[in-house]
């Protein structure tokens, strides 16, 4: 590692602290229904859209009518999106006349699906398939409703865990409509202007075609890039304008926008953390969360920028010799799929920072990665995305593992185990072992299925889309075979469980099969893990608030925020250490004892 | 609308009434705890 390289992810952190208690105070404030800054100019609307929807904004819900309430609208944007896409040579802004035949019902199921549990999962090549129109109103739309029903789903468990003997989470119609308005409206608004200053395009123009030096025509892509990328980082989102996503130079021109949109990712998620402190009445206990999170995230950016730094030891005694140390002349380290513009550690800082949340978007084709750089954003997707997480599923995500971590010290002690005053009991503790293990079996089942399913060669399942090609068995479609393919099929569903959205890159997943399957896991692992935690807050609201005793583990700690760390490596490790093994540590070890080709 | 547009949509209404379902089978077993 390099002073250079441990400054700029320490600088990253050291700006997140700075942002996290300012941005938590105004959502505390937005959500308890305060006054802010923003009221003068945006309340009017917020009451104008009440009117419209015919939203009765006192009017509260129970956890079932709101968890109902965020399955119908969800339904609803997959029906709608699922529909544009399939008729959208009908509509305006589509100056390249892309039609449905580029988009076929398999794939515009996965790509409907894939925005509206916030996962943006693409098989599809965006700039070559997509239109202008499309793109607004069917895909980035959805980066603005799904991120706020994550909020939405944050506030219903925080209201949990505040409120005493009641039978009501919040409304849902007015968690979202706040989230929206003044929260991602307005940071969307300062972030798209500030990447327009840095070079992202936003216009409606036709392609460019442009003759290169050597006399070849290239079609330059644009389009609306800027408002989609800020929501795309603010959301935790991830689906980029282009294929390349933030390692496309539109996306993502120069450090300072790379800088820009890290923060962006994990700006709400850290900020969430100091709201539910603030919310619960206690500051320390969002503290404490952070705490955690953070001691995860530097661990996987250090272990992930070292291993990158330190490249493959077999190129440095190949005949080429090639020169793994930085110098003033070059980075040294492991550069295949990675930009020059960013370098090695903003680049594994991204990677560490998009997979610890539920982002996906991507500034290097991770697949490149070192294997053990490659295993730190699985490992981050598997804890369940909790390190700060996808904005307030990854809030949720934690208080699920906080449960769990009273649950275990309780037993430790043999007392009844109590969380912010609330008894954590059998409901409580049975609803937490089923996210975990609707979680585990999601990413487990469906990668032993792409692994080992066999079909016919000439399966319409697994033609790849737009060709003639058929594959035949699912695993023939990753590009690299022993464990770096397995690591690839892993990685695919992992990402898409956690609704994370990230490719490594190397899997033609372009076909019905895994646009269906991959569907399934996107919806599994939003809706399946999503409830029960909701459900977790029906049931605590309802309870009555316990005195703290000489009994009661205080959860305000570093103590509390170790057993944190260690009950989400641990459950993490235990559940996905046979399948990581099977990947990338082989991989590793492989690649010490040459055998790599 | 071709018979592959049926079939997603429909996967999609039964996946989603399973979660309606889903969230019904949760209430229920709180309210058998609660007893």
């Amino acid at each position: 590692m390099t002073a250079n390289g441990i400054a700029q992810i320490l600088l990253f952190f050291f700006v997140l602290l700075l942002i996290t208690k300012p941005l938590g105070v105004y959502m505390a404030r937005v959500f308890n229904g305060e006054c802010t800054f923003l009221h003068p100019f945006l309340f009017p609307l917020e009451k104008a859209i009440y009117k419209i929807m015919g939203v009765r904004q006192e009017e509260e819900m129970p956890w079932a009518l709101y968890a109902s309430a965020l399955v119908l609208f969800s339904l609803a944007g997959l029906l709608i999106t699922y529909l544009l896409l399939r008729m959208q040579a009908l509509f305006p802004f589509n100056p390249q006349k892309y039609g449905s035949q580029l988009m076929p019902p398999d794939l515009d199921f996965n790509t409907a699906v894939s925005f509206t549990t916030n996962t943006n999962w693409q098989s599809y090549v965006p700039e070559s398939s997509v239109s202008y129109f499309s793109n607004m109103v069917a895909l980035a739309v959805h980066n603005w409703m799904s991120a706020a029903t994550g909020i939405a789903f944050a506030l219903a468990l925080i209201r949990g865990f505040a409120r005493r003997n009641a039978h009501s989470v919040g409304n849902f119609w007015v968690d979202t409509t706040r989230a929206t308005l003044y929260v991602l409206l307005p940071l969307t608004l300062v972030l798209a202007l500030l990447l327009v200053w840095q070079g992202v395009p936003q216009n409606f123009s036709p392609y460019v075609k442009a003759t290169t030096l050597e006399g070849a025509i290239q079609t330059i892509p644009q389009g609306p890039v800027a408002s989609q990328e800020a929501i795309k980082e603010l959301g935790t989102n991830g689906g980029g304008f282009f294929n390349a996503n933030s390692a496309h130079p539109y996306e993502n021109p120069t450090p300072l926008s790379n800088f820009l949109e890290i923060l962006a990712i994990f700006a709400l998620p850290a900020g969430l953390t100091y709201t539910f402190g603030k919310m619960v009445g206690n500051s320390r206990q969002g503290w404490a969360l952070f705490a955690a999170m953070s001691a995860m995230f530097l661990l996987g950016a250090f272990v992930c920028y070292s291993q990158e730094q330190r490249g493959v030891p077999l190129l440095a005694k190949s005949p080429l010799s090639l020169q793994l140390a930085a110098s003033s002349l070059q980075p040294g380290g492991n550069m295949e799929g990675k930009e020059v513009r960013f370098g090695i550690a903003s680049t594994a800082l991204f990677a560490t920072v998009t997979t610890d949340t539920s982002c996906g978007a991507v500034n290097a084709m991770h697949d490149s990665f070192t294997p053990l750089g490659g295993l730190v954003p699985l490992a981050n997707m598997m804890t369940g995305e909790v390190i700060f997480g996808g904005v307030g599923s990854g809030l949720c995500g934690i208080l699920v593992i906080a449960i769990l971590a009273v649950f275990i010290a309780g037993l430790m002690v043999g007392r009844t185990p109590e969380y912010l005053g609330k008894k954590i009991e059998r409901y409580e503790v049975t609803m937490a072992i089923l996210v975990m293990l609707i979680h585990a079996a999601a990413v487990l089942g469906f990668t032993a299925l792409a692994s080992d399913m066999k079909l016919p060669a000439h399966s319409p399942w697994n033609r790849i889309n737009g060709t003639a090609t058929y594959v035949g068995a699912p695993y023939n479609n990753v590009n690299n075979p022993g464990p770096h393919g397995f690591s690839e099929l892993l990685y695919a569903f992992t990402s898409t469980v956690n609704n994370n959205g990230s490719a490594f890159a190397g899997l033609n997943a372009n076909t019905p099969f895994y646009n269906l399957t991959l569907g399934l896991a996107m919806l599994f692992g939003r809706f399946l893990m999503l409830l029960p935690t909701l459900a977790i807050a029906g049931s605590l609201a309802r309870k009555k608030w316990v005195l703290p005793s000489a009994g009661t583990f205080p959860t305000d700690s570093a103590t509390f925020a170790f057993l944190l760390v260690g009950v989400a490596v641990i459950i993490g490790a235990l559940t996905f250490f046979p399948a990581l093994a099977l990947g990338p540590l082989v991989e590793h070890f492989q690649m010490l004892a040459g055998k790599l080709a | 609308m071709s018979e592959s547009d049926l079939f997603y949509l429909l996967l999609t209404l039964v996946l989603f009434v399973t979660f309606l379902g889903f969230v019904q089978a949760c209430e229920r077993l709180m309210r058998s705890e609660r007893r």
